[in-house]
């Protein structure tokens, strides 16, 4: 009897511990969720979705070709869209229509004029020299049949889809022809294009077209120029690759050539020239550099615009910290606040924080004052190979993050001070802190005497592991800071704090912000962009913290660590925004220019399974091979092996 | 939001309609009503070794081709997950995309990102990730027909007649495979599941 009692006891328990345990199971496997997708990730499936359907069926469904324009608001657009609808009744009453192209993509638009640039609408009478012309704002949409007219040092900007747009060069008149999902088709009537083309999927085309000559894209960066010869005025188009390759045809015939990466041709007249390799051009890497810091940022979160004026005009306009043109200059621009620096040689340089409604555009318009001969004061900017020198002996300095100062004669000679540099010495943190706290009070001590002794006093807290005590002393040491480099290095203390020991992530990412934008000198302005990246990344912000690193890669394009950044960005592009293709991108940018860099073996691999993942199968089996070849015993060997023979 | 609501009869016939006309509006809605749901659900069965995105697109092309053969017998809802649940079948069969699976993970998380002077901020975040992926772990050993069960019951929240509809077998073998799958499962997460 005892023992059947026992025996139910137990099968009570056991049935409640299995309850408990399915309970348990049942809690870990609720929390299991695919990762989140924005409405831009879910629009790019929806995009592969009814891509792969059409490519299979051979076309859109009809009601899809002729209904999106309207929702567009300029009434530039509007007649655009009336036109187009317009034109393909036109075409459809008298032809059949040739071509699919796609739906319009209402997401092209200007993202930034330089200069005087002009815009008018061919309609139907393309050769009519008397038509209206406009000035171009940001934000503008394009649509087919737009003409954009740019002066001597003018440019224009334009977004047409994520990761494709392109810079239309000074002198330049260019012509929208198609600008659909399928096919986007500009020409060039003269001057020169810029373009950035994300890799085309089946049935979708991008070209330039000129007077004379046809290039196809890929996927790839490219530049055409359209000049006249003075000698014999011959028309010329030359194609130049920096990435990727073009193929470029004779408009009067079907012959062309294939020019890959680093290298141009040309068609004059009706011939083509040999393919020769290209020469390294400063002014055209920045004008790369802009147009991708461009196209990053672009789509529907730029509402709004600024626009800039100086007198002098040609003065560089600096928004939050990267070069964004001369002036006279309209972006388009995220709404909220940024730091806005405009510098001219000679110059007294203007610098302000100016705020940006959504939806709503800031004019500034600046006088600028010849400099007079003056010394430069230490405090208020530091010379960027100080900066760089400053940066180098302070990383990885564990606690003592503040950087090390002369420390004020006064207090230096003070036996109080003298004492607990002593105990400091020998880690007698409490008792130097007691001393410390002492000296601090007294009267008569000058600001810099002050901070000084509060500065260890912050040191001793961090070894002891009183980390909210050494926030509130850092906040009086901010406060009583007379000179921007001591609130530069008291702010960029705080953040570290509360990033590193606090895991206040999101206090620590809105210092770091104002860090950024109250600094942009700062000795640590390195430094903030990646941590601001770090803990936007371990905030979840994927794609802020992809943002923070592109802005970190524009602005100090020549660090030397900039490898880890890179390579970052590529990790958080592949791992946490699903976008193969964009990794790609910074995967060959660190292959090709850190080639030398300890990322070097992992970014090879990384490359390879993009491509994989992209379904480029010969590009991946290219560069797992290559990853072979160069890795042998590589830790990635085995799992190259098994890709290897996977296919 | 279209996703959260459940589309009435009628507009879920004059959907289904509009698809089979070829309307692309029409397949916009549907792919926008579903898409979470086949995201999650493509994403709980195969995990995050597999291109999820891949595998999603895959059932939306089969979904609007094959429309035609639904006759409206079982709910859309059903049809659609039954469709999903062929479609991921047929890419764990794919031997090959397996092999790539361990070379996913190995690669660590944010501790790459961070500096390595304050490697506390991560741990959190590393276990989470640690006990993702020892979960999905744990599914993979799974055979295919219980981990339907186990998914649809356990993450989905089917009932046990929904899944007898979608996996078209007998409530009494869901029943049983959702009891066995369930014990190899808190088997291999033994250390989670026991208190």
């Amino acid at each position: 009897m005892t023992g059947g009692k026992d025996g139910s006891i137990m099968d009570t328990l056991t049935q409640q511990d299995q309850k408990q345990s399915i309970q348990r199971l049942h809690t870990l496997l609720q929390g299991i969720d695919a990762p989140a997708k924005s409405e831009e990730q879910w629009d790019r499936l929806s995009q592969r979705v009814f891509g792969t359907l059409d490519a299979r069926s051979g076309g859109a469904p009809r009601q899809w070709r002729i209904s999106f324009m309207l929702p567009q608001l300029s009434v530039l657009q509007l007649s655009a869209a009336a036109s187009t609808v317009a034109a393909v009744l036109l075409i459809a009453a008298g032809l059949s229509l040739r071509i699919s192209v796609g739906q319009p993509l209402p997401t092209a638009s200007v993202i930034r004029s330089q200069g005087a640039v002009e815009v008018s609408w061919v309609g139907s009478g393309r050769a009519d020299p008397n038509r209206p012309w406009n000035c171009v704002v940001p934000s503008l949409g394009i649509s087919k049949g737009l003409v954009l007219r740019t002066p001597q040092a003018g440019a224009v900007t334009i977004g047409l889809e994520p990761g494709t747009g392109i810079e239309v060069g000074e002198n330049s008149i260019v012509e929208i022809r198609q600008v659909t999902s399928k096919y986007i088709a500009v020409f060039l009537e003269k001057g020169t294009v810029l373009a950035e083309v994300s890799k085309r999927a089946h049935g979708q085309s991008f070209r330039i077209l000129t007077p004379n000559a046809e290039c196809r894209v890929v996927g790839t960066i490219f530049k055409v120029d359209v000049t006249r010869d003075s000698r014999d005025n011959a028309l010329n188009t030359t194609l130049s690759v920096m990435r990727g390759e073009v193929r470029m045809v004779r408009r009067a015939g079907s012959d062309g050539v294939s020019v890959a990466e680093g290298q141009y041709a040309s068609v004059r007249n009706v011939s083509v020239t040999a393919v020769l390799p290209l020469a390294a051009s400063e002014q055209t890497d920045r004008s790369v550099q802009l147009l991708k810091a461009g196209l990053a940022e672009s789509g529907p979160q730029r509402s709004s615009v600024m626009s800039f004026a100086s007198e002098p005009s040609g003065a560089e306009v600096f928004v939050d910290g990267v070069s964004q043109g001369a002036t006279p200059l309209s972006l388009a621009q995220t709404p909220g606040a940024h730091r806005v620096s405009i510098s001219y040689l000679n110059f007294d340089p203007w610098d302000s924080l100016v705020t940006v409604g959504v939806r709503a555009a800031a004019n500034i318009d600046v006088s600028m004052k010849r400099c007079a001969a003056r010394s430069k004061d230490a405090s208020s900017s530091t010379p960027s190979t100080v900066r760089r020198l400053v940066k180098g002996s302070v990383r990885g300095s564990g606690v003592a993050a503040l950087p090390a100062e002369p420390e004020p004669a006064a207090v230096a000679d003070a036996p109080e001070f003298v004492q607990a540099m002593a105990q400091i010495e020998g880690k007698k943190y409490e008792e130097a802190i007691a001393g410390l706290a002492e000296l601090g009070e007294r009267e008569g001590l000058s600001v810099a005497d002050r901070l000084a002794v509060l500065g260890h006093v912050v040191t001793c807290l961090r070894h002891l592991g009183r980390f909210q005590q050494a926030l509130t002393v850092l906040d009086r040491m901010y406060d009583m800071a007379d000179t921007p480099v001591r609130k530069d290095k008291i702010l960029w203390e705080t953040v570290v704090l509360k990033a590193d020991n606090l895991a206040d992530y999101q206090g620590a990412e809105m210092d770091l912000i104002e860090y950024l934008v109250t600094q942009p000198q700062g000795i640590w302005i390195y430094e903030a962009y990646t941590k601001l990246a770090e803990v936007q990344y371990l905030l979840k912000k994927y794609k802020a913290a992809a943002r923070t690193y592109e802005q970190l890669i524009a602005a100090f394009p020549d660090e030397s660590d900039l490898a880890s950044a890179v390579y970052a960005l590529a990790y958080i592009e592949r791992h946490d925004l699903d976008d193969c293709e964009t990794a790609v991108r910074w995967y060959t940018r660190l292959v090709k220019d850190y080639a030398s860099s300890e990322y070097l073996e992992d970014a090879t691999f990384w490359r390879a399974e993009c491509y994989s993942r992209l379904g480029r199968v010969r590009e991946a089996r290219e560069e797992f091979q290559k990853y072979s070849d160069m890795f042998p015993t590589g830790r990635w060997k085995q799992a190259v092996a098994e890709q290897m023979r996977g296919r | 939001m279209m996703e959260s609501r459940e589309p009435n009869r009628m507009s879920l016939e004059d959907i289904v309609r509009k698809c089979l006309e070829g309307d692309r509006r029409g397949q916009q809605t549907l792919f926008t009503h579903y898409r979470s749901k086949v995201t999650n659900l493509v994403y709980r069965f195969l995990g995050p070794r597999f291109d999820v995105d891949e595998v999603v697109q895959e059932v939306f092309v089969s979904l609007f081709e094959s429309l035609q053969g639904f006759r409206g017998l079982s709910s859309l809802d059903t049809w659609v997950y039954r469709l999903c649940m062929k479609v991921c079948t047929d890419q764990l069969r794919k031997k090959y995309r397996k092999r790539q699976l361990s070379i996913v993970h190995v690669e660590g998380g944010p501790e790459e990102l961070t500096d390595p002077r304050s490697p506390s901020p991560q741990s959190a975040l590393m276990e989470r990730k640690e006990l993702r992926q020892e979960i999905f772990g744990a599914l993979e050993k799974l055979t295919v027909e219980k981990r339907q069960v186990v998914v649809l019951y356990e993450m989905d929240g089917k009932t046990l007649e929904e899944i007898a509809d979608i996996v078209q077998a007998p409530v009494g073998t869901v029943k049983s495979r959702l009891f066995h799958g369930r014990n190899e499962l808190k088997r291999h997460l033994r250390r989670y599941v026991e208190s």
